[in-house]
């Protein structure tokens, strides 16, 4: 059974379920989802656990509101997205990480980039860190969370063709940086 | 790409992105005890089959609107931001310029109804008040222009336009404000906007003795396709007590001009919550007034749920709910451009909003409001700026998009609006 299906009762929730327990199991089944997502769109851990447990709380306020219409894990995405939204918004998140959002797949390493690329657990998660975060979420929703067309373009707000052609700039910018690095290696 | 590449790519990336960091337990346990001490989940409320009637009617979709501004000289306050901020203009230098190269612009489609509130504090003659204004940007021979301003919030509603407008009351000899709201007149042969507030000045007086809250103020927070969001300050009679807090959502024509001051702000007609999200069930009833609102987050307007500490209704919090909010209750409310983009163009930028047919866009800051016209993308420097007022803030954002609605809206508006 998937984890949306072991959640499929949360469509009909009553209110003498621990709901606790019920968030509790959503950490455990989707809490990495979350942090991942958090992670790739700030490339600040500590800032990842921030936005989850906002994310968490968040759900677990809004538990009767979850419906059908979507996945829980594509709902659960959305709600992170959101939250980082909001907290790019902020006056402390912009200071410490304005130059990050903005900075080109060119020029000199950073040292946190070259934190990333420590941590990372291969190469190509390097190099999709160092793309811009409209390619970047959009990469990683396809590949690492293996969403479709159709369910990423619901979370990012765009058409499936927008969806499609960020896809096809995100390679070819991932090829760019690929032979970058091999030139300078 | 080929086909295999993504998949290569989904093999690759499957796992990560970092090597033995992700959701920690310890978090983990942290959210669990933030939860134990945070206010449980809540089924929402149910309301009677009477709202379930107003619900299936409220189907109606308003008109979309849109517009364009006017291509002006940006104000030299929201065009020296980036220079002024050097860690971001030096970031930012190259991608501006690859994105100028690249600029074309864009046929302008839109006109656009910007309401706004400014906020008064209270004086001795008076509670806390509230000042209305409505700006109508709108193409002009190829430019984005301010063609009108006036006063009050003139909000299109079914095929015409409604002006929302404060009527000043009297409690205890100090002035209160309430807001009205009716078809719009026109200014030539009518009273101005600005002329109801004194036509009905002070017309109520509260005896003192009453045991139901009387309002002493009461402020627009939005208004959109019918509805609007109020909030309200109201005190029990003559009582010292500190004031409660209300929030309300109504349709606009549930605020007409006959309306009181001394009516029971609990006891008048309301939009309750499931109504507005059409989630409410047809068995269900309770008469429990439902307090919510709709107020401004970044990029979008979102509903909020009122959580009250107390019976007073003096304590509360205001929760996010997640649900978006239909159509039919924000109109058009999508962002989209990029936050990367905007902060690029406009680094201390708070909002913004995009008009329907994506040619034009609105980013707020604390300065005013930058107007820059949309294409492949934003064009390099706004062609309108609006500056805003001490303690303003915008309570509409309503275009019109389709085919020949920017030239109406000009020619209604420059009727309705005091010049």
């Amino acid at each position: 059974m998937n984890s949306d299906a072991k959640f499929d009762y949360l469509k009909t929730l009553t209110d003498s379920e621990d709901k606790q327990a019920i968030l509790n199991e959503l950490m455990t089944s989707y809490g990495k989802d979350v942090w991942n997502y958090a992670y790739s769109m700030t490339r600040k851990p500590e800032l990842a656990d921030d936005i989850s447990q906002d994310v968490f709380l968040k759900v677990y306020r809004s538990l009767f509101t979850f419906r059908s219409e979507s996945s829980l894990k594509t709902w659960l995405l959305t709600i992170t997205r959101n939250t980082v939204l909001d907290y790019r918004r902020s006056a402390y998140f912009r200071k410490i990480t304005l130059v990050d959002f903005f900075s080109s797949d060119g020029g000199v390493q950073s040292a946190e980039q070259e934190v990333i690329q420590a941590d990372t657990v291969n190469e190509l998660w390097d190099m999709v860190m160092q793309l811009p975060v409209k390619y970047r979420e959009a990469i990683i929703l396809f590949a690492h969370y293996q969403l479709s067309m159709k369910e990423i373009a619901k979370i990012l707000e765009v058409s499936e063709g927008t969806v499609k052609s960020r896809l096809h700039h995100a390679r070819l910018k991932l090829s760019k940086i690929k032979e970058r690095q091999h030139n300078g290696s | 790409m080929d086909p295999s590449d993504y998949e290569e790519l989904r093999q690759e990336l499957g796992e990560g992105p970092l090597r033995g960091r992700s959701f920690p337990s310890a978090l983990q346990k942290r959210i669990l005890e933030a939860a134990v001490h945070s206010a449980p989940p809540r089924r929402q409320r149910r309301f009677p089959l009477a709202w379930a009637g107003g619900a299936a009617v409220m189907a109606t979709v308003l008109a979309i609107i849109l517009f364009s501004g006017n291509v002006g000289m940006p104000t030299d306050l929201l065009s020296s931001k980036s220079a002024n901020d050097g860690t971001t203009a030096g970031q930012m230098t190259a991608t501006n310029e690859a994105a100028n190269a690249n600029y074309e612009e864009p046929a302008l489609q839109t006109a656009l109804l910007l309401g706004l509130r400014t906020d008064h504090p209270a004086t001795e003659s008076r509670y806390a008040y509230s000042d209305y204004r409505t700006v109508v940007i709108a193409p002009e021979d190829g430019k984005v222009v301010q063609t009108i301003q006036g006063e009050g919030i003139l909000m299109p509603y079914n095929q015409d336009f409604w002006m929302i407008e404060p009527t000043t009351h009297k409690n205890q000899d100090k002035e209160v404000q309430i807001l009205s709201a009716g078809p719009a007149k026109q200014q030539e042969s009518e009273l101005g906007a600005g002329d109801v507030s004194t036509s009905k000045a002070l017309e109520s007086e509260p005896s003192g003795a009453d045991i139901q809250p009387i309002v002493i103020s009461e402020k627009l927070l939005f208004a959109g396709n019918r509805d609007i969001a109020i909030e309200q300050e109201a005190i029990m009679g003559d009582s010292d007590a500190e004031p409660m807090t209300l929030y309300w959502v109504k349709h606009i024509d549930q605020l007409t001009s006959d309306r009181r001051l001394l009516a029971d702000p609990l006891q008048e007609p309301h939009v309750s919550l499931q109504e507005a999200l059409q989630t409410q069930s047809e068995t269900t009833v309770s008469t429990e007034p439902s307090n919510w609102t709709i107020v401004r987050k970044p990029g979008r307007w979102v509903a909020q749920e009122v959580a009250y500490k107390s019976e007073d209704r003096q304590a509360y919090e205001l929760r996010d709910l997640l649900q978006p909010l239909p159509r039919e209750v924000v109109s058009y409310d999508k962002l989209t451009v990029a936050w990367e983009e905007i902060w690029q163009r406009e680094p201390e930028a708070t909002d913004a909003f995009s008009s329907p047919n994506k040619d034009l866009v609105a980013i707020v800051s604390e300065e005013g409001v930058a107007f820059y016209l949309n294409s492949t993308s934003l064009s390099p420097e706004p062609s309108l700026a609006l500056e805003l007022q001490p303690n303003e803030s915008i309570v509409m954002m309503q275009w019109a998009a389709a085919e020949g609605s920017p030239e109406r809206w000009k020619k209604l508006t420059q009727q309705y609006l005091a010049p």
